[in-house]
């Protein structure tokens, strides 16, 4: 399924553009959505991506946001797990989760 | 003791007399500095009941620990009164060279009490203090005046606070403004021009000394290198501007008057938008090594010339809360606010509900003296900017604050006015934000994103926002101690996430500095010693349950469209979540403290002086 990752703040600014869409496959979960956006704009590893050395397997490279950015689906719901399936055709935000100012 | 002298300045501006306050180390190691010593200081020497514009109220600064030391983000100083907007404490913060230039003078405090019968510059020149006629600066603009002094002083390195013509005029929500950084929440700029004070010039020539010159330069170099790593970047290339597309996207940016949450203008008025339209630079408060502050400049059309750092609070209550989808007018505006001597949070939330008044008829054309003052309309909305300042027409109504205004005003705009104590909101719209709401409700200054963080247990998902359930109280009074703990120091928030384990690290920073030990544990305390001594001037001031409350628009009006619709805090749950922090903080079901709780702070002389009559409770912690 394609999904439409809309950027905000420093991962717009990374990735250099307001959208984009990513491709996973049906049962994805989360995880698959990190990787495919590292593959898609490395510019986000480092600072919006940083490897996840607790979720290593054999020779895949895990992925994980860094702390203060998150996915938040719909404007609604934050994604707490990333190891939870994605729901098709949902409005995606990658966000940072700090406020304040 | 290092870096602090222990002397607190105090003078009395009805009779020009001065004396030295003594201050033993173990006062800091209660307070630290900042808002725990300004809040201390105000809990001792404003007068019970005083008229927040009276001689009886006090104004009282105070250093921070690590003020003119290697420690980064650091060069702050905290100042309270009695807020003239809420009637209870009003502190508040600033970062620049002011309070580094107070240390070296060797002020670690100072109390202006009484009422001067002139308007005076007052001039702290080491440990002389002298009083100048302030008769040929008084109109000037708050940053405008400050250059003049160092003019006539013939000194550049003299650091300054003063007021703009709103503290001039006691414009409730008056700021004071340092180096182009602002005191500015609370009124204590009106506070100041009560007391005839338009200016404070202070030149230090002592050394900053500290107990660990070696260990600290040694502790501090990695803090500014994490300062300036990736942690921190999006605020060195944004700043907090960024939170305009950040709240719209999930439904919280208030918008014409917190009766929407997304704003159809987020885009054009953005961090993103002004990074490649406006930016020229970022700036930081002194001794800043991660300069958030994004320097806006206008280079054509209307508002051409026009410059200013911009952060997000003063950005959304300017900006989509007054209807304004572009960047120019909203520079322009902040600067104005800036330069006239307002907190511009509570100017724009103001503006806002005017222009919602002038949008439902209930001020017309006439009480406007012309404008057509709708959301949007951007040269009114300067144009009420300056009115406010000067309490000229409908701007004197209007420098009073929205709950002032809105009771005097009535026909129900009472209903939209929002403000909690009196003190106008963030920008955060709580009826989607449930927790948070709870910390602004019970926020002892008023309703504040700065003290209670409780936003952010929302924004990341900890908690559900839409709904309201009890467990919640720990966790946010968790996060308002820490937050309290930052604003003793002071550090500025934006640090907090720099440190592997923040009590052990910056409690050796502190001892490093001054030389009082201090444990991790101990330093920890402080948030919740500072937090019940701000709550208990409240309730020698006469705060009652009724006090934590929230806007009837946030309780009764849903959000009409966006991720959030449908969404508000109704009373249940608002009672529901009071309880839960009352709980939390081990005090009673009508929010008072119970004395034992005040005596296990070491707050026992607070206990005793208020006595065991109803204002304290005498239930077991
Ligand atoms: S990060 Fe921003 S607000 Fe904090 S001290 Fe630096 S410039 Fe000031």
């Amino acid at each position: 399924m394609q999904l439409k990752v809309e950027f905000l703040g420093l991962a717009r600014e990374l990735a250099g553009t307001k959208e984009g869409l990513v491709q996973v496959g049906e049962q994805a979960t989360w995880r698959e959505v990190v990787r495919q956006l590292a593959a898609e704009y490395p510019a986000l590893l480092g600072t919006v991506i940083i490897p996840d050395h607790d979720a290593c397997d054999s020779d895949m490279q895990h992925y994980k946001l860094a702390p203060s950015y998150m996915f938040n689906v719909g404007g609604r719901a934050m994604v707490r797990d990333l190891d939870m399936p994605v729901q098709a055709e949902e409005r995606l935000l990658l966000m940072f989760a700090e406020a304040g100012g | 003791m290092y870096a602090y002298t222990g002397k607190i300045l105090h003078v009395d501006m009805t009779t020009q007399a001065k004396r030295v306050q003594q201050v033993e180390p173990e006062f800091y190691k209660l307070y630290l500095g900042g808002v725990g010593l300004a809040s201390r200081l105000a809990y001792d020497n404003v007068t019970p009941g005083a008229d927040p514009l009276g001689p009886d109220n006090a104004l009282c600064f105070a250093c921070s620990a690590f003020a003119g030391t290697t420690v980064p983000v650091g060069t702050k100083h905290g100042v309270a009164s009695k807020s003239p907007l809420t009637g209870f404490i009003g502190d508040s913060l600033s970062g620049s060279h002011w309070s580094e230039m107070m240390r070296r003078a060797g002020w670690d405090g100072l109390v202006f009490k009484g009422q001067s019968p002139h308007w005076v510059i007052v001039f702290i020149d080491d440990d002389d203090v002298r009083f100048l006629d302030a008769t040929p600066y008084m109109g000037m603009g708050a940053v405008e005046v400050q250059g003049k002094l160092r003019d006539r002083l013939g000194d550049e390195n003299i650091r300054i606070s003063a007021i703009g013509p709103a503290g001039e005029n006691l414009v409730r929500f008056a700021s004071i403004d340092n180096d182009g950084r602002q005191v500015g929440r609370t009124g204590n700029g009106a506070v100041m021009g009560s007391k005839r004070i338009k200016a404070i010039a202070v030149r230090g020539t002592k050394p900053v000394r500290v107990a660990d010159r070696q260990g600290l330069m040694e502790k501090s170099l990695p803090l500014i290198k994490t300062t300036q790593g990736p942690g921190t970047l999006k605020y060195r290339t944004l700043g907090t501007p960024a939170n305009v597309l950040n709240m719209n996207a999930i439904g919280v940016l208030p918008t014409r008057n917190f009766s929407e949450t997304v704003f159809e203008h987020a885009e054009t008025i953005s961090g993103e938008y002004l990074r490649d339209h406006f930016r020229v630079k970022a700036v930081s408060c002194s001794g800043c090594s991660i300069a958030c502050e994004q320097w806006g400049v206008v280079r054509d059309g209307k508002y051409k010339g026009a410059k200013i750092g911009l952060d997000y609070e003063p950005l959304f209550a300017v900006g989509s809360n007054c209807g304004i989808g572009t960047l120019p007018p909203i520079i322009k505006l902040v600067e104005m606010a800036d330069e006239l001597g307002m907190d511009a949070m509570s100017a724009g939330v103001v503006i806002s509900w005017a222009m919602e008044c002038y949008e439902k008829g209930l001020l017309t054309k006439e009480d406007t003296g012309g404008l057509e003052l709708n959301f949007g309309n951007d040269d009114a909305a300067v144009a009420v900017m300056e009115m406010m300042a000067h309490r000229e027409g409908l701007g004197d109504m209007l420098a009073e604050g929205v709950k002032r205004a809105s009771e005097k005003l009535g026909k129900g705009s009472e209903h939209f006015a929002m403000h909690s104590k009196g003190m106008e909101l963030p920008g955060y719209d709580v009826r989607s934000l449930k927790t948070f709401a709870m910390g602004l409700a019970v926020g002892t200054r008023g309703p504040c994103h700065n003290r209670s963080l409780a936003y952010e247990l929302d924004i990341k998902g900890v908690f559900d926002r839409f709904t309201a359930e009890p467990g919640r109280g720990p966790l946010v009074v968790e996060n308002e101690n820490f937050a309290c703990v930052l604003d003793c120091l002071v550090l500025c928030k934006f640090l907090r996430n720099c440190f592997d384990d923040f009590n052990t690290e910056v409690a050796e920073l502190y001892t490093m500095t001054t030389g009082i030990e201090l444990t991790p544990e101990e330093l920890a305390e402080v948030g919740d010693r500072v937090c019940n001594l701000k709550k208990a001037f409240n309730i020698r001031e006469g705060w009652t349950r009724a006090d934590d409350s929230l806007p009837p628009r946030a309780m009764q009006d849903p959000i009409p469209s966006g991720p959030a619709k449908g969404s508000f805090v109704s009373q249940e749950e608002l009672d529901l979540l009071i309880d839960d922090y009352y709980q939390a903080r081990g005090w009673t079901e009508e929010g008072m403290i119970p004395r034992a709780k005040l005596i296990e702070l070491g707050l026992g002389d607070i206990a005793d002086e208020i006595g065991e009559d109803a204002v304290v409770a005498d239930a077991a912690v």
